[in-house]
C-alpha cells in the first residue's frame, strides 16, 4: 500500500467516524427528549423507529421513501389535530407522533419528512405539499378537504412519487387524481434564510412563520 | 497635569465613552432591526409570488409579467426566477444606485438581509425558484437618519453633561483654589486663614491649616508680647514710658551718622526745680506730674514722622525730629504746651527751661549736646520759662524754595546725574549677603554727591520719591546684570512712593522679565511701612510672585506691631542701630534682640542688625541668633 493511499484510506475513515459519531449524538439528544416526553416506559417505540432510521441510512431513495411511509401508516393512528392536541392545525415533532401514536395529516407528514432527512435523504429532492383531497377520487361529490403530504423528486423536473397516509402506498403523482396541489415548502429556502439558528437574526419567535417556529423547535429536540 | 486638568478630562472621557457607546450600541440594534424587517418582507414576499405564480398554471410568460409587475411596482434589488436545473427564467435587477446614506456609512454598517426564497409549482410539478431581495436604500435612509438625529441628541446631552460637569468642577475647583492658596501663602510665610469649605475633604484639610496659623499667630503674638515688654524695660523710663537716655543716645548718634540721615533738631526740656517739686506735691503727685509732661512730649513727637521723646534723666526731657522746617515755631508751641501742663500742678512758678539744637547730617553728638546745654544754661540763668535755639547748620544749608528742589532734582534725574553707593551687608562669619545700595544724586555736573539725606525730604515734600525710587531700582538691576557674581544688591525705597498705585504698577513693570530681580532686596524703613501700611502690604502682594526679596529696615522702635507682618510674606528685617549701639553691654536689649531674632527666623524672616560699630557689637550679635551685620564696623568681604 502506498502512502498516497494510506493517507486517503485515513480521511475517508476519518469522515466515516465523524459521521457516524455526530448521527449517534443527534439520536441521543433526540432520545433523550422523547423520554421526557413520554417517559422511559415506551422507548421502545422510539428504539425501533430509530432501528429503522439505521437501516436505512445506507440504502437507495425508493426503499427509504417505501419503509418510512409504511413505518408511520402502520404504526401511527390517524385523528384530527384538535383530538389529539387539542389545537386545530398543531405541528408535532416525530417524536411527539410516535409517542401519541396519533397524529392527523400534517403530523405524519412531517414525521414522514423527518425520518426521511435522517435516513441521509436529500433535502433538495423532497417536498411539504398542502394539498385539496377529494376524498372518493377526482370525482366523488364529497366535499374537498384540506391535506398535507410528502412529495419526493427522483428529478427537479420528475413526476414527484406521493407519501400519503389516505392511500397507504406510495404511488406517482399522477395516479393520485384525488390530490391537488396548492402550494409546496421546501426546507432549503428557509434554512439559509430566517431560520438559521447559529447566525441569522433570531430576535422573536413571534415573528417566525409557523413553519419556520416548527423547523426550530424540530431542531430543538434533535431533529436536523 | 492638574488635579483639576485631569478631572476634566475623566469627565469628557467618561462622557464620550458613554455618548460613543450608547450611539454604538443604538445603531447596532437598530441596524439588527432592519436587517431582520428586510429578511422577513423578502422571505414572505418569495412566498406570496410563488403562491400567486403556483395558482395560475404559470408559463415563461405568465412569471415574466408576474415578475416584472412586481418589480416595478414595489421596491425590490433583485426578484430571479430560476427552473428545477438552476438557469435563470427571469430576472430583474434594479439599477438604482442611490443608497440613501453616505457610501461611508454604508461600508461602516452594511445591512445584510437574507434573499427570500420560494418554490413554484405547477401541479405536481416543479416550475422554479424565486429568490427576491428588497432594495435596502429605505433601511439605509433610515439607519442614517436616524443615525444624525442620534449624533444630534448626543451632543445635545454632551453640551449639557458638559456644562454640568464644569459646574461641580468649579464648584470644587474654589474651594481648592483656596487650599492651594493657603498652602502657597504659608511656604511664602504669610500666614492666612481660610474660609473652611463644604467638600469635606478639603474642609478637614483647611481646618487643619487654619488651626496651625491660628495657634502659630497666638504664640507668634504671645511672644511678641513678652518681647515688648522686654524692649520697654530695656529702652524705655518706666515711668514716664518715653525712651529712655541710652536709647535716646544711640538714636541721636544713628540720625547724626546714617546715610540717609537728614540732620534734625534736638529739643531738651528741664523742669526747674524738681527736687522742691517732690517736697511740696509729694511723690504720687509729682509722678503725675512727669506723666503728663512726658505725655506733652509724646504728643509732640507723634506729630512728626520718626521724631523721638526720651526722659534723660529725673528732670531732664528730650525730644529728637529729623528733618525739621521751622524749629523756632516748633520750639514755641513745645514751650508752651510744656508750660501750660505744668502750671496746673505748680501755679505762678516758672517751670520749664527748653534748649534747642538745630543741626544737620555728620555733627559730633557731643558737640550738639555740648551747645544745647549752653543754650539750656542761659535759659535756666533768665530764671523764668524760656527757650534759646542753636543753629548748627552751614550756610550752603539754606533751605531753597520748593521750586528750586523740584528743578535740581529733575535735572539730576534727567541728565542721569544719579549713582549707586554700596555697604556691605554679611552673614556675621563674614560672607556677603548683599551690598545696600543707597542712591546719590549730584546736583551740577563739577558737584559732590549728595547723600539721600539731603535731598530725600524736599523729594518727599515734592512727591518725587516715585522717579527717584524708580532710578534707583534701575540702576540696581543693571549693577546687578553687569555683576552676575553679586549675590544680591539693596534699595530702598520710599514708603510715599508705595502710596501710588502707578509706581508699584511701574516697579513691577520694571521687574519684569529682567533675570537679575531675583537677586534683587527691596527694603522700606519700619516708620515708613507702619504710616503707609496699607500701601506695603499691596506692594508684598504684588511683588509676591516676581522673585525679589523685600524687607523692613531700621526695625525695632514699633516692635509691637511685628503681628501685622506675619502674612505679607517678608523675606528680612533691619534691626533699628539704636538698639545695636552698646549692645556688648546693654543686657536688656540683648534680651530683646534673643527674642526678636528668634520669633523673626521662626516665620521665616532673615535678621540683620545694622550700625554695628564695633567688634564687641558684632561678637554679642552672634549669641543672639542674627544673620548678619551691616555698619561701620562689618569688614568687607574678601
Amino acid at each position: 500500500m502506498t502512502t498516497r493511499h494510506l493517507w486517503r484510506s485515513m480521511v475517508a475513515m476519518t469522515a466515516l467516524l465523524t459521521l457516524l459519531a455526530y448521527c449517534a449524538v443527534s439520536m441521543d439528544v433526540m432520545r433523550a427528549s422523547y423520554v421526557r416526553l413520554w417517559g422511559p416506559e415506551t422507548v421502545s417505540k422510539f428504539d425501533t423507529w430509530q432501528g429503522l432510521i439505521a437501516t436505512l441510512v445506507n440504502t437507495d431513495d425508493s426503499n427509504r421513501i417505501r419503509k418510512v411511509n409504511d413505518f408511520f401508516n402502520r404504526k401511527v393512528l390517524f385523528a384530527d389535530s384538535i383530538d389529539i392536541w387539542h389545537d386545530k392545525d398543531y405541528w408535532p415533532t416525530p417524536a411527539e407522533t410516535l409517542g401519541k401514536g396519533m397524529a392527523n395529516c400534517t403530523g405524519y407528514a412531517l414525521a414522514k419528512y423527518y425520518s426521511l432527512r435522517l435516513a441521509g435523504m436529500d433535502s433538495a429532492k423532497l417536498r411539504l405539499v398542502y394539498v385539496r383531497a377529494q376524498s372518493g377520487g377526482a370525482s366523488s361529490t364529497t366535499p374537498p378537504v384540506a391535506h398535507m403530504v410528502v412529495a419526493y423528486y427522483p428529478q427537479p423536473d420528475s413526476e414527484p412519487l406521493i407519501l400519503d397516509n389516505l392511500i397507504a402506498d406510495v404511488r406517482p403523482a399522477s395516479r393520485r387524481p384525488d390530490l391537488k396541489p396548492v402550494f409546496s415548502f421546501s426546507e432549503a429556502g428557509i434554512y439559509e434564510g430566517v431560520v438559521d439558528a447559529t447566525s441569522g437574526p433570531v430576535a422573536n419567535t413571534s415573528r417566525y412563520s409557523k413553519w419556520e417556529a416548527y423547523l426550530n423547535k424540530a431542531t430543538e429536540q434533535g431533529f436536523r | 497635569m492638574s488635579m483639576y486638568r485631569q478631572l476634566w478630562l475623566a469627565i469628557i472621557t467618561s462622557m464620550l465613552l458613554a455618548l460613543a457607546g450608547s450611539m454604538v450600541a443604538s445603531m447596532l440594534s437598530a441596524r439588527s432591526y432592519l436587517q431582520s424587517q428586510l429578511s422577513v418582507k423578502n422571505t414572505d414576499n418569495a412566498a406570496t409570488l410563488a403562491l400567486l405564480l403556483s395558482q395560475g398554471n404559470p408559463d415563461a410568460v405568465t412569471t415574466e409579467l408576474v415578475v416584472a409587475s412586481l418589480f416595478d411596482r414595489g421596491h425590490y434589488e433583485l426578484i430571479r426566477v430560476t427552473d428545477p436545473k438552476g438557469q435563470v427564467m427571469v430576472e430583474r435587477l434594479s439599477d438604482e444606485t442611490e443608497l440613501g446614506a453616505p457610501a461611508w456609512f454604508v461600508h461602516a454598517l452594511p445591512i445584510r438581509a437574507t434573499p427570500g426564497a420560494a418554490q413554484i409549482s405547477n401541479g405536481w410539478k416543479q416550475f422554479g425558484t424565486v429568490t427576491l431581495v428588497s432594495h435596502s436604500s429605505y433601511a439605509y435612509g433610515a439607519l442614517w437618519e436616524s443615525a444624525y438625529k442620534m449624533v444630534l441628541a448626543l451632543t445635545a446631552a454632551g453640551l449639557v453633561g458638559g456644562f454640568l460637569g464644569s459646574l461641580v468642577l468649579r464648584r470644587l475647583k474654589r474651594p481648592l483654589d483656596a487650599v492651594i492658596d493657603q498652602a502657597k501663602a504659608i511656604s511664602q510665610r504669610r500666614f492666612i486663614t481660610i474660609e473652611e469649605p463644604r467638600v469635606p475633604e478639603l474642609r478637614q484639610l483647611a481646618v487643619a491649616m487654619n488651626t496651625t496659623v491660628v495657634r502659630l499667630k497666638s504664640m507668634f503674638d504671645e511672644e511678641a508680647e513678652r518681647l515688648e515688654s522686654v524692649r520697654r524695660q530695656a529702652n524705655c523710663d518706666t515711668l514716664t514710658g518715653l525712651a529712655n537716655r541710652s536709647f535716646f543716645m544711640a538714636h541721636l548718634r544713628e540720625t547724626v551718622a546714617a546715610e540717609d540721615s537728614t540732620g534734625g533738631t534736638i529739643f531738651i526740656a528741664r523742669l526747674a526745680n524738681l527736687a522742691t517739686v517732690n517736697q511740696t506735691l509729694g511723690r504720687d503727685a509729682t509722678d503725675e506730674f512727669l506723666r503728663a509732661y512726658a505725655q506733652v512730649l509724646s504728643d509732640t513727637a507723634s506729630r512728626y514722622p520718626d521724631a523721638l521723646a526720651a526722659r534723660l534723666n529725673g528732670a531732664d526731657f528730650a525730644l529728637l525730629v529729623p528733618d525739621l522746617a521751622a524749629p523756632q515755631e516748633a520750639a514755641e508751641g513745645l514751650l508752651e504746651a510744656l508750660t501750660q501742663v505744668a502750671s496746673h500742678f505748680l501755679p505762678d512758678q516758672p517751670s520749664t527751661w527748653l534748649g534747642c539744637g538745630h543741626f544737620p547730617r555728620g555733627v559730633e553728638t557731643s558737640t550738639i549736646l555740648a551747645q544745647v546745654d549752653v543754650a539750656l544754661a542761659a535759659v535756666q540763668a533768665e530764671g523764668r520759662n524760656g527757650l534759646r535755639l542753636i543753629n548748627l547748620r552751614q550756610d550752603d544749608d539754606t533751605p531753597r524754595s520748593a521750586h528750586e528742589w523740584s528743578a535740581l532734582i529733575q535735572r539730576a534725574l534727567d541728565e542721569r546725574w544719579v549713582r549707586l553707593v554700596s555697604f556691605p551687608v554679611t552673614t556675621l562669619s563674614g560672607t556677603l549677603i548683599h551690598r545696600e545700595c543707597p542712591l546719590r544724586l549730584m546736583f551740577d555736573p563739577e558737584g559732590e554727591w549728595q547723600p539721600a539725606g539731603r535731598f530725600l525730604p524736599a523729594a518727599e515734600r515734592l512727591r518725587l520719591t516715585p522717579q527717584l525710587d524708580l532710578a534707583a531700582v534701575a540702576l540696581g538691576l543693571d549693577e546687578l546684570a553687569s555683576h552676575p557674581a553679586l549675590t544680591g544688591l539693596a534699595i530702598n525705597l520710599s514708603a510715599s512712593s508705595l502710596e501710588l498705585p502707578e509706581f508699584r504698577t511701574e516697579l513691577a513693570k520694571l521687574l519684569k522679565d529682567r533675570p537679575e530681580r531675583y537677586r534683587l532686596w527691596l527694603e522700606v524703613a519700619e516708620s515708613g511701612v507702619q504710616s503707609h501700611f496699607a500701601a506695603f502690604r499691596a506692594l508684598c502682594l504684588e511683588l509676591r510672585d516676581v522673585g525679589c526679596k523685600l524687607g523692613v529696615e531700621h526695625f525695632g522702635r514699633q516692635f509691637s506691631e511685628i503681628g501685622r507682618f506675619h502674612d505679607l510674606g517678608l523675606d528680612y528685617l533691619k534691626v533699628d542701630a539704636s538698639f545695636i549701639r552698646g549692645l556688648d553691654s546693654n543686657p536688656g536689649n540683648q534680651a530683646f534682640l534673643k527674642g526678636l531674632a528668634s520669633i523673626a527666623r521662626g516665620i521665616g524672616l532673615q535678621v540683620i542688625a545694622e550700625g554695628v560699630t564695633s567688634s564687641a557689637e558684632l561678637q554679642t550679635l552672634s549669641t543672639l541668633g542674627f544673620d548678619g551685620a551691616t555698619g561701620p564696623a562689618v569688614q568687607e568681604p574678601v
